[in-house]
């Protein structure tokens, strides 16, 4: 990461604003009925959009090196891994069927 | 700093196996990281066991997440949100060298903060008013189909109060970690609040608050999180 830090306030503001927005539209959107299936899609496709603006703006993501790049992604990789495998064998034992 | 660097005429806050303080600098920020990957594994453990139960009775979580209060929630997201702002204004104010903008901004994070926690304390106290908690004060009646809003949904029957009590225990175990995590972090913030009250956080000594600022972020991160997952699973009313 350059040192110091570069970032403008201005862009921690924004990104407080964008984030507290989509917390604003995440909360309302619950008390919709009739999104049917797509619900939880929607509701952690905003998560996932204020998580990023919160990794690469507050926690400086933006104009960090390769090695905390590297770290993060590499966090990423295994959360999914781990979410692949264990998902795929609980939706491959049919539960439900008894 | 330790003698041997002061012989070696590093700056103060350098210490002797380092080369550079961008290097020092460097190498806390990654140590950070790392260790933050570690807590991503520890919470996506319970994130992945949450989901795939999810998977299996979507109904009977949406009944229990139904019961949640979204209000609380909300609020208590905005509360974080602003304290994760106001600590990255401290890094800047630190940077600068501005000793009474990074102690301000670091006592308004640490009130935030334990507001925080306080609408979680009210909020805990309120499910176990609505009989939410279950081993201890659960009333199975709110999930049997004739109690329920929608008694003509078609699924209403699937509805097992067994698996709702699953969900709520999620719920408390999540949420739980989550304040043990904030309660670290205020630990945190307090110790170097009382160092910038003393004026021993210096130009050179930010990164102090920027290294504990990114474990706070991670807290906001979970937390964003737990919202849709916990909060947003069910229709509110």
């Amino acid at each position: 990461m350059a040192e110091p830090i570069h970032t403008k306030p201005g862009s921690y503001y924004g990104a407080f604003v964008v984030i507290a927005i989509l917390t604003i539209l995440n909360i309302s959107l619950s008390f919709s009925t009739n999104m049917g299936a797509i619900r939880p899609y929607l509701h952690f496709g905003i998560a996932i959009v204020q998580v990023a603006t919160l990794t690469v703006i507050f926690m400086h993501l933006r104009g960090a090196d390769g090695m905390t790049w590297l770290t993060a992604l590499s966090g990423l990789f295994f959360v999914a891994l781990m979410f692949l495998f264990i998902i795929t064998d609980f939706l491959t034992r049919h539960y439900a069927a008894y | 700093m330790s003698s041997h660097a002061a012989s070696h005429g590093h700056p103060s806050v350098l210490a002797h196996h380092f080369d550079t303080i961008e290097q020092q600098r460097s190498t806390m920020r990654l140590g950070m990281w790392m260790f933050l990957v570690t807590e991503a594994l520890f919470f996506g453990g319970a994130f992945c066991a949450y989901a795939a139960n999810r998977v299996w009775y979507p109904r009977d979580f949406e009944a229990g997440s139904s019961q949640l209060n979204v209000f609380i929630a909300g609020i208590n997201s905005l509360l974080l949100l602003t304290s994760s702002l106001t600590i990255t204004l401290a890094i800047h104010a630190a940077q600068e060298g501005k000793k009474s903008k990074l102690f301000w901004l670091l006592t308004v994070t640490i009130l935030l903060a334990v507001s925080f926690l306080g609408m979680k304390a009210y909020e805990y106290y309120s499910d176990y008013e609505e009989a939410l908690v279950p081993g201890l004060r659960f009333d199975e009646s709110k999930f049997m189909p004739a109690t329920l809003p929608s008694p003509d949904a078609p699924t209403i029957n699937q509805i097992n109060p067994d698996r709702v009590k699953m969900f709520f225990m999620f719920y408390y175990i999540m949420t739980g970690l989550h304040v043990l995590h904030m309660i670290v972090g205020i630990g945190v913030m307090v110790w170097l609040w009382l160092k910038a009250y003393r004026g021993e956080i210096h130009e050179q000594k930010f990164l102090l608050i920027e290294i504990t600022s990114l474990y706070w972020h991670f807290v906001d991160l979970v937390w964003l999180f737990i919202v849709p997952a916990l909060y947003l699973a069910g229709i509110h009313h």
